[in-house]
């Protein structure tokens, strides 16, 4: 297997051999990107190809002082918001009220044991706006001033979509778990 | 890895920490597909396109034999009688030019010496006028074809052959008689 930079060098060049390398490499982590961002596999699919287009279209402009993988990351979250905003117009619009949470709920929602499939199924259950804002930040690792410039949103709109999102996971995982129980 | 102060968001992102399960067999096809369509329809100027030579190309053959065959089709759906009278007048034309053959000759008149010319003329006033009935007209005719013969050049001559055909013929026609 050749070197990331040998197959970086080779997708500039615009060669389908090192594009194919490139792909079985980044494939995996970029489709789990995708699961995350989209409200179905159909959806996951969408993000995943268009993604990948802008990849092997866009590499000349990945410079080597940065991070590939972060790199990667971004193409594929900016493609996510790209088609986000695309459905915008014809998707219903919802909205979480606040979470109404007892004594017992609030003090086992932090030490909750969640497995990843039941960690995603409650994601996916947000509503999109308040997924995005959740997996940026949590799971990717941005700040709420990069969120709010890349949704478009205020940094305090960021904030408490992820306050309400952080609520509503934790009371469907803990659904999920008296569920199991 | 992802850090946070929040117990619950550190334990949220350690569960994804290596997410990634194998991708649909078919997602690369399609990628493929879309980057082939992305980069036909992007202009590179560092490589020679060649399709977008030969679409060029085609399309000016293609424009060029349509427009050429389309006008002549409109014009003739546009103009038939236009048409059809020019062809009738072209026609007309080149029967007129049949028919009227003396007066080309007339205009050799000026290479002829002027007596010569003269005589023909008078000959040919003469024959038509009265060679039905006169002898002696057409002794003159012939003395004046002679004359014709002698001083006209070749392309005279044809007329002197004919006027004299002529002048035989009626010699024949009006002979028994006297």
């Amino acid at each position: 297997m050749a070197e990331l930079a040998e197959i970086i060098e080779g997708c500039k060049k615009d060669s389908g051999k090192y594009q194919q390398m490139l792909y079985r490499k980044y494939s995996g982590f970029t489709y789990g990107i995708c699961l995350r961002f989209a409200k179905n596999d159909f959806d996951a699919r969408d993000i995943m190809q268009e993604g990948w287009v802008k990849i092997f279209r866009h590499i000349a402009s990945y410079s080597q002082d940065n991070s590939f993988e972060g790199w990667v990351r971004r193409v594929m979250i900016n493609t996510a918001i790209t088609l986000y905003r695309k459905n915008l117009k014809h998707a219903y619009q919802e909205d979480i009220t606040d979470v109404a949470f007892s004594k017992y709920d609030r003090e086992h929602s932090e030490d909750l044991d969640f497995t990843r499939e039941e960690m995603m199924q409650a994601i996916k259950e947000l509503p999109v706006g308040y997924g995005m804002v959740f997996n940026m930040y949590v799971i990717d690792g941005y700040k709420h001033k990069e969120i709010g410039e890349m949704l478009g949103i205020d940094i305090n709109t960021s904030k408490s979509q992820l306050s309400r999102a952080k609520k509503y996971v934790q009371r469907e995982l803990l659904k999920l778990s008296e569920i199991s129980q | 890895m992802v850090q946070h102060e929040d117990k619950f968001f550190q334990k949220v992102a350690d569960s994804f920490a290596g997410f990634a399960p194998e991708a649909p067999a078919d997602v690369y096809a399609v990628v493929r597909k879309r980057y082939g369509i992305a980069a036909f329809l992007t202009w590179n100027a560092m490589r020679l396109n060649v399709y977008y030579a030969l679409i060029l190309c085609s399309a000016g053959v293609g424009a060029f034999y349509l427009t050429g065959e389309e006008c002549a089709q409109t014009a003739h759906e546009a103009h038939p009688l236009l048409l059809e009278e020019a062809i009738l007048l072209k026609a007309q034309q080149s029967i007129v030019e049949t028919v009227a053959y003396e007066p080309e000759v007339q205009s050799a008149e000026p290479c002829a010496p002027k007596t010569a010319a003269h005589h023909v003329a008078k000959a040919k006033s003469t024959v038509t006028a009265s060679a039905v009935t006169t002898s002696e007209v057409e002794t003159e005719v012939s003395v004046s074809t002679e004359t014709d013969s002698e001083a006209i050049a070749a392309p005279v001559r044809v007329k002197k052959d004919r006027k004299s055909l002529k002048v035989n013929e009626v010699k024949e026609v009006v002979a028994p008689k006297n």
